[in-house]
């Protein structure tokens, strides 16, 4: 008898303490912590813009927004996630481009949701641009030179990037194309990786986020010699296209998506809180130091983006044959 | 005597495991061959995983051999003592639990499970009292729940649980 | 000249209030991370980002270098006690650390531990004082060839800790490299071993397999042979201190694990891990009473425990020095400095000189801090042990699991952590040692990962690679290194028959 009592009345005392979690009152969206999941590590760039991010959303929302990380598989692990979880408005996706776009693209097997189809566009937050960059003693003045180079030497331009469904990759592969010159694409598991081999002279250039290599511009240790997209502070780094090659690269971006099939209302209150924050100028400032471009684009847009973006990365890659 | 009784029922686990371990190289080097190997130039993920596959499997070959063929166990002082009939009913006990644990985990969610859980293990490893063991258990997971769902941010799952 | 300039900037920042609170936040906080199982240094200053925030570079910077090696202090903890590491870095402490425990030492290995992260501490921050930017450029100089042979030596050389037997070790080694390699591989993006199961591509997690393989295994083994009776080793007060024969022992030791750790932490990758590693396999070799060790050798403490200690210190070299960030935790604490404005890199040292010797100013007050918080808590902590043992058995259970999960916020993790606790629990009746799975599994991806890069880097010309300077000096080194205890008994027989 009394054990049973006991049992009782803890589970009832349970209860009471988690009421704010069960949707008792109708609450007006949102009425508790909604999370937002990051398909990478801590302190990659998608993880630092997502928790300025939602920092500030938290505040327009006046709700805490709690970041998750889910890393795996080129963030497909944590795409799937949210693609596949509750659809309740409180789980939702800052997703990069490679987690959207190219690891679905590359490997198929690997990404058992649609991007297009399972995942519902919120708003576009930032661009990341990325550059190419040599050593800054290196014997190439410009892009042309290096190409120059990697054409009469077929092999032995060595750049290095991030791992294959990275977007660097991609870039890479398409410059290959475009300028038909033999380089040596030489994978990293990250950015840093392959900044530090291009610092000591291992490989002969890399193809990284500006972020990751800026610094050593100003230290004087490398050169950027080109841009996949312009950037206000950069601008003697040209992109492929001014320098007369007929399409521009493809270029990396992250927004937030919730699963398809989210309630209206929460649409309502949430797009129009993302617009606000991205446009934020404080935080769009302060990103921009980062080399983080804000550039908001809307729904709309955004589903455009991620149509086009998945078509032209499908393409690649079947021209390429760059599947395994 | 009380030694070499040590040693031959430990000596059946150990050629048990032996063989396992050839069991788990061999099917890993077979799944491996199922990966691309590539190129010198250009290693497709299958060839780390064949190189590992290999030297494993060779390993636990020479390891099968040393057990069974030259009665090569560990030394005395890696054993221990050797399981007696409650021991190992408490101990497969555990191992049934926690397997239980792990099928339920995704659907009860992180509090009913864990309490489920406690409760059973205490039970098992012969706390006495089924009022403290059920008061333990529901305190127990009730707290941590509560710390590190609710104050620490770090979300446990809930399965289709509502808490 | 310069440093003394420098220093006393730098602790005229420090010692600010500001500063000071920052520093001693931190510190608490990685201590009670490093207690806590599964979250770890980088899970913890990801979280506290946005409590920087609001505040100046450097006060965010200290508070969150202050998280990074405040958890190296407190990883120790659940592994002298419970023989659950607290973090990856502690997985080696569990090894000598709870045999203490069980012995009654527990108190004196918790004490070594602390004085021995702060000795170590101290001395790495006063190399990076001094060395920083000279250590950063020859870091440099490794690439990709490079690293995979000082990981293979390595490999090699530290695969015996703690067993005798070659197969055994080696069995145990591989068993690691090969649960490393489940999981998307980067430079193909194919997905290996995994099943079609997405939750497996990003691979058997470090956290969820050490706590599994110690932890878990070690709840079995007590569940085999718990009486129902509460077997406590009741500890007197003054016995929860170092004897001074223990000291004499361990100061060597710890010594010896700061300048191993540092010289280890240099190293990119799972630099503090590793150096726990290298530490203990020295310590054993250096030992008079090697066979003391896996049962409770003081020295196999206070070695590793200082060596991850100024591991991280040496981590941090890189990333003041260069920009580098040299792993994941050292990744988070470059994504706080760039969030603040800050352009980490080789200018950051004269551009931001109150960043950077202003951390390096809290890093000595930090230290202290921790030692003066960790000494008194040791009997706190010890008297852990005297719950009864069910209890403690059910809190370990839930400690690991929340661990597990709350790595990833994977239910993966949980299955991987039970299941490699049944198999460990297999394992270690059967007379296996963990400690060189565990190596191989913090080794391998990384391992194979500058190998693909090296190959690819030449294309193929494997002599190119193998003749590079660098990278045939250390396989040399590491020849030398397998080769050195045979000629050492070598010329010991020699010197006994003359």
């Amino acid at each position: 008898m009394k054990p049973y009592r006991l049992f009782v009345g803890f589970f009832l005392f349970m209860q009471g303490l988690t009421l704010g979690v069960l949707p008792i009152h109708a609450q007006p969206y949102p009425d508790h912590p909604i999370q937002v999941v990051i398909p990478g590590a801590p302190g990659d760039a998608a993880d630092i813009a997502c928790r300025l991010l939602i920092e500030e959303l938290g505040k327009i929302l006046k709700i805490q927004l709690v970041p998750i990380n889910k890393p795996g598989g080129g963030g497909t692990a944590g795409s799937d996630f949210v693609a596949k979880g509750k659809k309740d408005a409180y789980t939702l996706l800052y997703g990069n481009t490679s987690a959207i776009i190219y690891s679905p693209a590359l490997s198929p097997e690997s990404a058992p949701y649609d991007p297009i189809r399972d995942l519902d566009p919120l708003g576009l937050h930032v661009y990341f641009p990325t550059v190419v960059s040599v050593q800054n003693d290196a014997p190439w003045k410009n892009f042309n030179g290096m190409i120059e180079y990697a054409r009469k030497t077929p092999g032995k331009l060595r750049c290095g990037t991030l791992g294959v469904g990275s977007i660097t990759y991609f870039q890479l592969e398409i410059v290959k194309s475009l300028t038909g010159a033999d380089m040596n694409i030489v994978p990293f598991k990250g950015a840093m990786p392959a900044v530090t081999a291009l610092l000591g002279g291992h490989v002969e250039s890399a193809c990284v986020a500006v972020a990751v290599a800026e610094p050593h511009y100003k230290s004087g240790k490398l050169r950027g010699i080109l841009l996949d997209q312009k950037v206000p502070d950069l601008p003697n780094i040209p992109t492929i296209q001014q320098l007369g090659y007929k399409r521009d690269l493809p270029s990396s971006w992250a927004g937030l998506f919730a699963p398809i099939g989210i309630p209206d209302e929460a649409k309502k209150v949430l797009i129009p809180a993302i617009e606000r924050a991205v446009k934020n100028p404080e935080l769009a400032g302060r990103l921009q130091k980062m080399w983080f471009l804000s550039n908001y684009k809307s729904p709309d847009e955004l589903k455009q983006i991620v149509i086009e973006d998945y078509e032209n990365a499908c393409a690649v890659v079947k021209k390429m044959g760059v599947t395994k | 005597m009380g030694n070499s009784e040590k040693a031959v029922s430990t000596n059946r686990i150990q050629r048990f495991v032996s063989i396992l371990f050839l069991i788990f190289s061999g099917l890993y080097l077979f799944l491996s061959f199922s990966l691309p190997l590539g190129k010198v130039a250009k290693p497709g993920p299958g060839m780390v995983p064949r190189g590992i596959g290999i030297v494993l499997t060779l390993l636990s070959l020479v390891h099968v051999i040393e057990v069974f063929f030259l009665e090569k166990g560990p030394s005395a002082k890696r054993t221990e003592d050797p399981l007696k009939r409650g021991d190992m009913i408490r101990v497969t006990g555990v191992v049934f639990l926690l397997i239980l644990y792990m099928i339920f985990f995704p659907i009860l969610g992180y509090t009913f499970s864990t309490m489920i859980l406690v409760g059973a293990v205490l039970r098992l490893l012969e706390m006495r009292g089924w009022a403290r063991i059920v008061l333990i258990s529901i305190v127990t997971s009730g707290f941590s729940y509560f710390i590190f769902d609710h104050i620490l941010d770090v979300p446990l799952p809930k399965g289709m649980m509502p808490f | 000249m310069e440093f003394i300039h420098g220093i006393t900037y730098g602790f005229s920042v420090a010692l600010t209030f500001n500063n000071l609170l920052a520093c001693f936040i931190g510190v608490v906080i990685g201590t009670i991370v490093g207690v806590l199982p599964g979250i770890g240094p980088t899970g913890a200053m990801a979280l506290l980002l946005p409590v920087t925030f609001g505040q100046n570079p450097a006060t965010a910077l200290i508070m969150l270098a202050g998280i990074y090696y405040g958890t190296m202090y407190g990883g120790s903890t659940t592994s002298i006690l419970l023989n659950v590491p607290g973090e990856a870095t502690s997985v080696v402490t569990c090894i000598d650390g709870y045999q203490m425990a069980r012995k009654g030492r527990g108190g004196a290995a918790l004490a070594v531990a602390a004085v021995g992260s702060f000795i170590a501490g101290t001395l790495g921050n006063v190399a990076l004082m001094f060395f920083a930017p000279f250590l950063a450029d020859q870091a440099i100089k490794f690439g990709p060839p490079e690293y995979f042979a000082v990981m293979l030596v390595g490999l090699v050389l530290l695969s015996r800790i703690g067993e005798e037997s070659v197969i055994r070790s080696f069995i145990m080694v591989c068993l690691g490299l090969a649960l490393g390699t489940v999981g998307m591989e980067i430079a193909s993006g194919t997905s290996r071993f995994t099943f079609d199961r997405i939750d497996l591509s990003k691979g058997i997690g470090l956290i969820p397999v050490a706590m599994g393989l110690y932890g878990i295994s070690e709840v079995l083994m007590i569940a085999e042979q718990i009486t129902g009776i509460s077997s406590v080793i009741k500890v007197k007060l003054r016995e929860l201190f170092p004897t001074r024969a223990e000291w004499r022992r361990a100061t060597p030791a710890m010594l010896r694990g700061s300048g191993v750790g540092f010289g280890v932490g240099l190293i990119p990758g799972p630099a503090t891990i590793l150096s726990t590693f290298y530490s203990y396999v020295l310590e054993k070799r250096l030992s008079q009473h090697p066979e003391e060790f896996g049962k409770g050798a003081i020295e196999g403490v206070a070695g590793p425990e200082a060596a991850n200690n100024s591991a991280s210190v040496a981590v941090m070299v890189p990333l003041l020095a260069l920009g580098i960030p040299f792993g994941a935790a050292a990744a988070v604490l470059l994504g706080g400095l760039m969030i603040h404005g800050v352009q980490p890199g080789p200018l950051l040292i004269t551009k931001n000189p109150d960043i950077f010797w202003g951390v390096v100013a809290s890093m000595y007050i930090g230290n202290v801090m921790l030692l003066v918080l960790n000494l008194p808590m040791v009997g706190v902590f010890t008297s852990i042990l005297r719950i009864p043992q069910h209890f403690l058995m059910a809190l370990i259970l839930i400690f690991c699991v929340i661990g597990a999960y709350s790595v990833d916020n994977s239910v993966l993790d949980v299955w991987i952590l039970i299941g490699t606790g049944i198999i460990g629990y297999l394992l270690r009746k059967v007379g296996f040692n963990m400690a060189p799975l565990i190596l191989g599994l913090v080794l391998g991806p990384m391992m194979e990962e500058k190998f693909v890069s090296s190959l690819m880097m030449t294309r193929g010309n494997v002599l190119e690679l193998l003749f590079r300077p660098l990278t045939a000096s250390i396989f040399a080194f590491g020849i030398v290194m397998l080769g050195l205890p045979q000629l050492i008994k070598m010329i010991r027989r020699k010197g006994k028959k003359s």
